[in-house]
């Protein structure tokens, strides 16, 4: 699945509670076909949403 | 297969995810659950066994995670359907038995309500990074299944088809929840027992005199027998042939090895389970799962709104 969405769209946001977990499944997947990119957490609370907009709007450029 | 209408809780509920987990297990069927507490999991072994004397089911109250998990899979085996319920440090406990019970074939869930690590890291608060841990925690080659709910609904609804694709593949099933999904509270909406499919455990038809025990269906997945039903039959962590006693070649673990892998990756695309919004002019996905889902989802509706004030 993410093998063929990585043909159609620009960039991949990998957004998980966590320093790269299914990050690196994606990015293995998506093979260079498309640009991935993480926002990580370490846990104790959810991502700021404001911070996860920052990393489309960077995702987008 | 439907389940039994008096263990239902059927209507319309204001639940945590943990309760919801523990009505959606009983609403699969399960009828043992083996545990040892562990916040933030143990809201759900508090509801299993106050519900469990009213609905026929038997909770055990483990010494520790090392037994819950082999525990679950003795009553498997004796007719069963099975579940554990711990958080990160019990979950790496859990490790062998997850191991045991993909080579032995045995059907069960593993709930793990994930916090922050490593070791005992934040007992009371989320986390979400024991996903490899699910993918890869024990050792030796094989492929699993792993369902993340994100609201206490999804924790009713998902929990019931972890108990079906671990019947349906014979494979432990791991449900991954976490601090936030699991003490969330929101309306969960359980419908009628009629309304709920469960999958039937898979059971031999042959007489016992002919029955192999590990000899796959075309789906590669092998039938079950129950114990004390006139099979005698033997289950072993070992690399075994189709009779379940150990051979230990490398011809006998290739042809094992590769069906508990093949009997999961020939129908990955079935068991896959993604809510995706992608049109043609997609230029960005964001993918993301749990509770951090619901975060994402309030990110990319500010993008129809503007950005958010602080930047």
């Amino acid at each position: 699945m993410i093998r063929e969405l990585a043909k159609k769209v620009k960039s991949i946001v990998v957004v998980e509670m966590n320093y790269g977990q299914i990050y690196y499944e994606v990015e293995r997947c998506a093979a260079g076909k498309a640009r991935v990119s993480l926002a990580p957490h370490a846990g104790g609370t959810v991502h700021k949403p404001e911070l996860i907009y920052e990393k489309i709007v960077e995702a987008s450029r | 297969m439907r389940p039994d209408p008096g263990a239902v809780l059927t209507g319309t509920h204001f639940l945590q995810g943990n309760d919801a987990c523990c009505e959606g297990a009983i609403a699969a069927g399960c009828n043992f659950v083996a545990g040892y507490p562990i916040t933030p999991s143990t809201d759900i072994i508090e509801r299993i066994a106050w519900r469990f004397p009213r609905v026929g089911g038997v909770f055990i109250q483990m010494e520790d995670e090392l037994a819950s998990s082999i525990a679950i899979q003795g009553a498997v085996w004796a007719g069963a359907r099975a579940m554990t319920v711990t958080s990160g440090p019990g979950f790496s406990l859990m490790m062998e038995h997850i191991g045991f019970a993909i080579m032995t074939e045995t059907p069960c869930v593993f709930v793990d309500v994930q916090r922050g690590g490593p070791s005992t890291g934040l007992p009371t608060l989320p986390g979400q990074a024991d996903m490899m841990q699910a993918r890869w925690g024990s050792h030796g080659d094989y492929e699993i299944i792993a369902l993340c709910p994100e609201s206490p609904q999804e924790c009713f609804t998902l929990i019931i088809k972890a108990f079906n694709l671990a019947e349906e593949f014979r494979v432990p099933v791991m449900f991954m929840m976490d601090e936030c999904v699991a003490h969330m509270s929101e309306k969960v909406v359980i419908p009628p027992a009629d309304q709920i499919e469960i999958a039937p455990r898979r059971y031999a038809d042959q007489p016992p005199d002919r029955f192999v025990l590990y000899r796959p269906d075309k789906d590669l997945v092998p039938r079950m027998v129950k114990a004390g039903e006139g099979y005698h039959f033997h289950v072993t962590g070992l690399t075994h042939d189709e009779r379940g006693y150990p051979v230990i070649t490398p011809e006998c673990q290739e042809e094992l090895v590769s069906r508990l892998m093949k009997k999961i990756r020939a129908s990955e695309e079935r068991i896959r389970m993604i809510e995706q919004d992608v049109d043609k002019d997609t230029e960005v996905v964001v993918l993301s799962y749990g509770i951090s889902s619901r975060i994402v989802s309030l990110a990319c509706g500010s993008l129809q709104c503007g950005p958010f004030p602080s930047l």
